[in-house]
């Protein structure tokens, strides 16, 4: 698996020659880590972030190729940016998770090419204030955008997803998909807003949202069977928060670690 | 203790402890509305009980106080377990204590799958004495003789499964945390002919092993060719009206429920 491990301003990579890496570090601490990566062939890459507060990340999809990026955040505060360029034919999948505290992450997909798919999932512990904005340009024909976020609020944190898929005229026969929850379990005020921005008739295009608690009814099932409250919600937070990082050790541990 | 016992022709070997579930005078509500009133019911280990009743007579709900729902508002009387009175015990505690309640609709859990549910719960019934290599091959045999689909296992909680399907899961997990009173609330709804027989063999079986107490809720009289009640009581307006056999089933199935208990 090729890796980056972004940790107090220095960069890690064990990356092999299908992927280029260039990559500024900060000079102070006004300034931001900006990585470009360029994908010239099908690859998996795994992004660690550890202690690092700014970052700027572009990422480039070459024609035809298949790639998958799994994320892992651990900061105190994080202030990201990616912008997602994909060629045509390409298809992308994006697994992210983040246990940062303080989160303010924009993220955007140009889909340039015929063709092109992003699949992006994003789920986050929500302890801090968290504003997480997705936009997804539908640059050519026959694109295709499936944004899914996950969100569990604890202590003070809440979050705001801003989901917006672009669909200009004459660009046809695109997918807009936007599946956005949050699992309040601590009432805090969240937001999800959907934005679909379409000037074509011929694009099939769909959000849902649900912000609420876990169901009475399928807590009172687990405990039914002798599992305790805390425990319950262990496993329903886990099941919900889930995604596939090639690390499960990480998400278990983050997820024991809130809720015992 | 351990004890030898012959049931069906086959002999068992286990240790006896008796178990009873006493419910008194039990009075429930739910959003202000009287469901249960007055109702009385004594369940000892090895006793099948039947109870059958009309629609909104308050069978469902009995099943749910019994198993602690916090939905429903316990005004009076008393549930014991073992001389315990566990009307303010949590649902968990119940639970542990060997009281199982197979649901009317399973609810499906998203992300959970069955695997991690039921050896989690297997694992706090158990605790230290937990085997994992003894729970996977005790879940292999289980999901066979339930003729289920052995991929079930590793799929979320009963997310996708027919109404058949979701009934097996209940005995399924009847079978692996081994019970001592078990609530079956309308089992046989959603289930076909050869699934009814299955379920219905294997719940026969499970009891004739474990010596458990079963308190079953039916509409139908055809679950009780499979299971065979030691008593079949008839419920109406929140508490039994009539108690009896086999033979009460008959005078149902002639008499409608308008005129039984008059």
């Amino acid at each position: 698996m090729n890796e980056i491990i972004i940790k107090d301003n220095k960069i890690e990579k064990n990356i092999d020659k299908n992927i280029n890496v260039t990559y500024n570090l900060k000079d102070s601490e006004y300034d931001v880590v900006k990585i470009k990566i360029d994908v010239l062939k099908d690859n998996d890459l795994r992004i660690v972030y550890e202690d690092i507060d700014k970052i700027d990340i572009e990422i480039n999809i070459s024609e035809n190729v298949l790639f998958n990026l799994y994320e892992y955040r651990k900061t105190d505060k994080l202030k990201i940016q990616n912008k997602y360029y994909l060629e045509a034919d390409s298809n992308v999948v994006i697994n992210k998770f983040n246990d940062s505290n303080e989160l303010k992450e924009l993220d955007i997909t140009y889909l340039n090419g015929q063709n092109a798919t992003i699949n992006y999932n994003l789920n986050t512990i929500s302890k801090g204030k968290q504003r997480v904005d997705i936009i997804a340009y539908h640059n050519s024909s026959n694109t295709n955008s499936y944004i899914n976020n996950k969100s569990v609020t604890i202590d003070d944190g809440s979050i705001v997803f801003n989901v917006t898929g672009n669909v200009y005229n004459n660009i046809v026969d695109c997918n807009v998909h936007q599946d956005s929850k949050i699992i309040n379990l601590n009432d805090a005020k969240c937001e999800i807003n959907p934005i679909l921005l379409i000037d074509e008739n011929d694009v099939e295009a769909e959000h849902a949202a649900y912000i609420g608690k876990f169901k009475e009814s399928d807590i009172f099932y687990l405990m039914s069977r002798g599992i305790p409250y805390d425990k319950a919600i262990n496993l329903l937070v886990r099941g919900f928060l889930y995604i596939d990082i090639k690390d499960d050790d990480v998400i278990n541990n983050t997820i024991d670690k809130y809720w015992r | 203790m351990l004890t030898f016992y012959s049931k069906n022709g086959k002999i068992y070997i286990g240790v006896d402890f008796m178990h009873s579930l006493i419910i008194k005078n039990l009075k429930v509500s739910i959003n202000e509305k009287i469901i249960l009133d007055g109702f009385n019911l004594t369940i000892n280990s090895g006793e099948t009980h039947a109870i059958m009743g009309p629609n909104g007579t308050g069978k469902s709900t009995l099943s749910k106080v019994i198993m602690g729902d916090s939905n429903y508002k316990v005004l009076d009387g008393e549930i014991y377990f073992d001389d315990i009175l566990i009307n303010d015990m949590s649902v968990d505690e119940r639970a542990r204590l060997g009281i199982f309640l197979a649901f009317q609709t399973p609810p499906s859990i998203d992300g959970v799958t069955n695997a991690d549910f039921l050896r989690t719960a297997c694992s706090i019934k158990d605790g230290k004495q937990f085997n994992l290599m003894k729970f996977i091959k005790e879940i292999n045999t289980t999901v066979e003789s339930l003729n289920m689909d052995k991929e079930m296992i590793h799929r979320n909680v009963n997310k996708g499964f027919s109404g058949g399907e979701r009934k097996k899961n209940e005995i399924l997990e009847m079978y692996m945390l081994k019970p001592n009173t078990v609530i079956l609330d309308e089992i046989d709804s959603g289930l076909d002919i050869d699934s009814l027989k299955t379920v219905g063999n294997q719940v026969q079986e499970y009891k004739d092993k474990e010596n458990c107490s079963i308190l079953l809720i039916t509409h139908y009289q055809r679950l009780l060719d499979y299971i065979k009640p030691d008593f079949v009581h008839i419920m109406k307006n929140g508490k039994i009206i009539k108690t009896g056999g086999l033979e009460l089933v008959k005078e149902l199935e002639l008499s409608g429920y308008e005129n039984i208990g008059k």
